[in-house]
């Protein structure tokens, strides 16, 4: 591991620390006072603190140097906290990451002096504290791939190894003698001879082995350590190590009370460190012993547990692994649905009932593969908290910079969202509660004036509901001012003047693009950019999001975003002996055909009258090139599906199949993009089936004209 | 194009219709048979569609479709060679599969200048072996670009 690795594994922890930080800062800013929750943000301070100073990151140590002084004044006294000093070691808290990003990415120097003399004025500390580098120091969670806990000492532990060589070993030319040296190194050793197998002279063999030896060693090295010296000898031997406890060890559980009170101790060989050089006995030295009647039992071997002394170190740990690795897992999983899907076809085919042995044993790897299927998706799913937490920063600034008060109130801030999604949810997020600050929530006179409390209340809240992850910002602030949106969307041209707009299109129109409601452009929320990107953003992840509002009471926004990015809900439709998957979130009802219900506008253009409301009608299979144009459906099937601005369409399909999870597969990673198709799956026949692309198909065909024929690239002669 | 460094070279020699093409060994990662494949919309003719390798979505050329030759369409006979194109795969519906030719650098020879756009487009060098000339199919250009085709 060379430096930068090293480097990126602490910057790493860093952001560990740094949401262990904020997330403690924050619970004490609400008020709990567990003596925990202190000394968690103190070490992670200090463990931010320990590896900068390592890299000799000075700007770093400095200031985690004043932050953990202050921490520590609350540490060891907790009635020294209040809100007012909370608040300002959040702050504190937002220069440290900022500080780490800087060392991390590099940038300009963050200006911190006067916020370490706010520190240092308010916990009165006294500048230079030197006394404080004896701070006693805290274990600090380590990540396991960057160090190895063998490295921590370990009581010594007697091992017992049994090691009979055979002839083989011999004859390969190694020498017990230097293996038990190796050992001895280890730490002490002794190695008592077996000679119970030695015949009588008068038949001895001297081609033959007969001699096996007991050792003993007194070590802290690890089991794989002391195995290490027989590595090369392993299969000529019979070799039994055992990692007693540490009750056997104080015991001293003597080989030679197992061996019957026989008086073997003759070649017993003392291996020292000083003395490698003074050989033991030698071992092949004829020995004068009685032989005993009995065959010897062999020493009976307890369950070695090796493992039992890490498990304590090692419980719940938590290990860095390349998402990139969870991702192909991923795929792997999603093509072992699709051949298990493969398999059930067949053997169903074969004609195997479900109460055969065939039948019972697919069950159970059915079963299987769905338990695997959940375990591989929940290693992508992670706390949505680090996210909310970012959002305190946030509201703690704009509420600042706009002198307005707010607090943030976060709930369910442990639902457990795919780690894409949660990416991908940072900046719309941030934006969202910028807005809610800013455009929201009304200074505090006008607060007051309305009756209602000072600080204004920000509620983020997040939540598991069918299949899919809602998160709700709500504020408490004057809400939509509604007529205002609608001039100020007349004047930009977003809408015509005599337009006339229910309340909740009003409301939607904060998210049509280049508009924005404040009258001038702040620093704090964008340029009119933001609630259109947001937007995007949140459809970019397979999301959408509503609003309602109400005057004088606030604003409430709501995302519904998928669990996952790999996998979806699919309608399986069927048309022109085509099966096509609609992603079953853009479905919003499915009615049988009635020829009554079609009217033709202009020339070609049908639409459908569903309960008075017009919506274009799409013959899916004649407008992707499967079919002649049909006039004349019969047991058709009209599926109603919705884009994610909302536009309406009806597709006529010829039957609905069914509806399954299905894995998307990139069209572009072998072909390129198709217009009106999203991706493809793989059906349990093992057949490809597309999945259409609604927003597409929508906007595309909102007449039914078909868009091209087609293509002919180029005419070969 | 020429390889001057390598004395040898492999190919893979398959039939289409009537002639004999061939494409570079080092391309080729299998040949299988042919399976039904999906139909894609908005695709040129010679697209017959995607099929299913094992979890990967491959899309396969008619090669007949192609070369401007005549197609018999795909039929159980028809073999599918699956050829890497830069960091796709691809594959080509081809009659049949003749031989692995291991062809001498003097063997290889640019193709002629013809009054043919189809050789000019898809033919890279073309092998002369004593009874028989083989043309190479360059595969770079066999599948339509990133270039959306939609209007």
């Amino acid at each position: 591991m060379n430096m930068d690795a090293i480097k990126d594994t602490y910057f790493a922890e860093c952001g560990d620390q740094l949401a262990e930080l904020e997330s403690g800062l924050f619970d004490m800013s609400n008020g709990d006072t567990d003596p925990e929750i202190i000394n968690s943000v103190f070490r992670a301070v200090h463990s931010i603190k320990g590896g900068a100073g390592a890299f000799a990151l000075d700007d770093l140590v400095s200031f985690a140097h004043v932050f953990e002084n202050a921490l520590d004044v609350i540490r060891s006294d907790n009635s020294q906290s209040s809100p007012q000093r909370i608040d300002l070691l959040l702050r504190c808290a937002d220069v440290l990451t900022d500080i780490v990003a800087v060392a991390r990415d590099g940038g300009d120097k963050i200006p911190c002096e006067e916020i370490t003399q706010a520190l240092e004025t308010e916990f009165n500390l006294e500048a230079e504290d030197e006394n404080a580098e004896e701070t006693v120091f805290d274990a600090v969670p380590i990540s396991l791939d960057a160090f190895d806990f063998d490295d921590f000492g370990t009581p010594p532990k007697a091992f017992q190894i049994a090691f009979a060589p055979q002839n083989e070993l011999y004859l390969h030319g190694h020498d017990p003698q230097r293996i038990f040296r190796e050992v001895a190194e280890l730490g002490t050793c002794t190695a008592k001879a077996d000679i119970s197998n030695v015949p009588p002279l008068d038949g001895y063999d001297p081609k033959v082995t007969n001699l096996s030896w007991n050792l003993t060693v007194e070590t802290d090295a690890t089991l794989s350590a002391v195995k290490t010296p027989f590595e090369w000898v392993e299969d000529f031997c019979t070799l039994d190590i055992q990692e007693p406890e540490e009750e056997a060890f104080e015991g001293g559980a003597d080989i030679s009370d197992f061996l019957g009170g026989l008086d073997l101790d003759v070649d017993t060989s003392q291996f020292d460190d000083d003395a490698p050089e003074e050989a033991p006995a030698d071992f092949g030295a004829p020995v004068d012993i009685e032989l005993p009647e009995a065959p010897l039992e062999l020493v009976e071997t307890k369950e070695a547990a090796p493992e039992a002394s890490k498990d304590r170190q090692t419980a719940s740990k938590p290990i860095r692994v390349d998402s990139a690795k969870v991702d192909r897992l991923i795929n792997l999983m999603g093509e072992m649905v699709i051949s298990q899907s493969m398999l059930t076809m067949q053997i169903n085919d074969a004609g195997f009932a479900s109460g055969t042995p065939a039948g019972l044993a697919l069950v159970e790897l059915q079963n299987l593969t769905r338990d695997i299927q959940s375990s591989v998706m929940a290693i992508r799913a992670q706390p949505i908290k680090p996210v909310f937490m970012r959002m305190s920063r946030v509201v703690r600034e704009v509420a600042n910079a706009t002198g307005k008060k707010a607090n943030l109130v976060l709930e369910g801030e442990s639902t457990e969202v795919d780690t894409t999604v949660i990416e991908g949810l940072s900046d719309p997020l941030t934006h969202m509660i910028r807005n809610s600050v800013d455009h929201g929530i009304e200074s505090a006179e006008k607060r007051i004036a309305a009756g209602k409390p000072e600080v204004g209340e920000i509620r983020l809240s997040a939540s598991h509901s069918s299949g899919s992850i809602v998160i709700e910002i709500r504020d408490d602030g004057a809400g939509i001012n509604r007529p205002k949106v609608l001039e100020i969307a007349r004047k930009k041209g977003i809408v015509s003047q005599d337009a006339k707009l229910s309340d909740d299109e009003i409301d939607n129109l904060i998210f049509a693009p280049g508009f924005s409601t404040s009258d001038e452009i702040t620093d704090v929320s964008g340029r009119g950019v933001g609630m259109d990107v947001v937007r995007q953003s949140i459809q970019g992840l397979g999301g959408r999001v509503l609003i309602s509002s109400e005057p004088g009471k606030g604003s409430h926004f709501t995302l519904h975003l998928p669990l996952t990015l790999a996998i979806l809900d699919g309608m399986l439709v069927k048309t022109s002996e085509q099966i096509l998957v609609l992603p079953v979130t853009s479905v919003i009802e499915t009615i049988i055909f009635n020829k009554e219900d079609v009217f033709t506008i202009g020339e070609g253009n049908r639409v459908l009258k569903l309960r008075g409301q017009l919506v274009p009608l799409i013959d899916i299979g004649h407008s992707l090139g499967f079919s002649e144009k049909t006039t004349d459906w019969e047991n058709a099937t009209v599926v109603v599906v919705e884009s994610r601005k909302n536009e309406m369409s009806a597709l006529v399909v010829d039957s609905i199949v069914g509806q399954q999870q299905v894995v998307i597969k990139s069209m572009e990673s072998n072909y390129k993009r198709i217009p009106s198709i999203a991706a493809a799956t793989i059906l349990g026949s093992g057949r490809i089936a597309l999945i259409l692309d609604v927003d597409d198909i929508v906007s595309r065909k909102a007449k039914e004209v078909p868009v091209q024929q087609t293509p002919k690239l180029e005419k070969i002669a | 194009m020429s390889d001057v460094n390598s004395k040898h070279e492999e190919f893979i020699v398959f039939r289409v219709g009537e002639q004999e093409f061939c494409v570079e060994i080092t391309s080729t990662r299998e040949i299988r048979g042919w399976t039904p494949s999906t139909v894609l919309p908005h695709s040129p003719d010679y697209l017959l569609g995607v099929i299913n390798l094992r979890g990967t979505i491959l899309p396969i050329v008619d090669l007949a479709k192609r070369l401007g030759l005549h197609s018999e369409g795909p039929t159980e006979r028809h073999v599918v060679i699956v050829v890497q194109v830069k960091n796709k795969m691809v594959g080509l519906l081809v009659n049949s599969v003749s031989d692995i030719l291991e062809v001498k650098a003097e063997d290889l020879r640019d193709v002629p200048d013809l009054d043919n756009q189809v050789a000019a487009e898809f033919f890279g060098r073309v092998v002369v072996l004593e009874e028989r000339i083989i043309c190479e199919v360059r595969l770079d250009r066999l599948v339509p670009d990133e270039v959306e085709l939609a209007a």
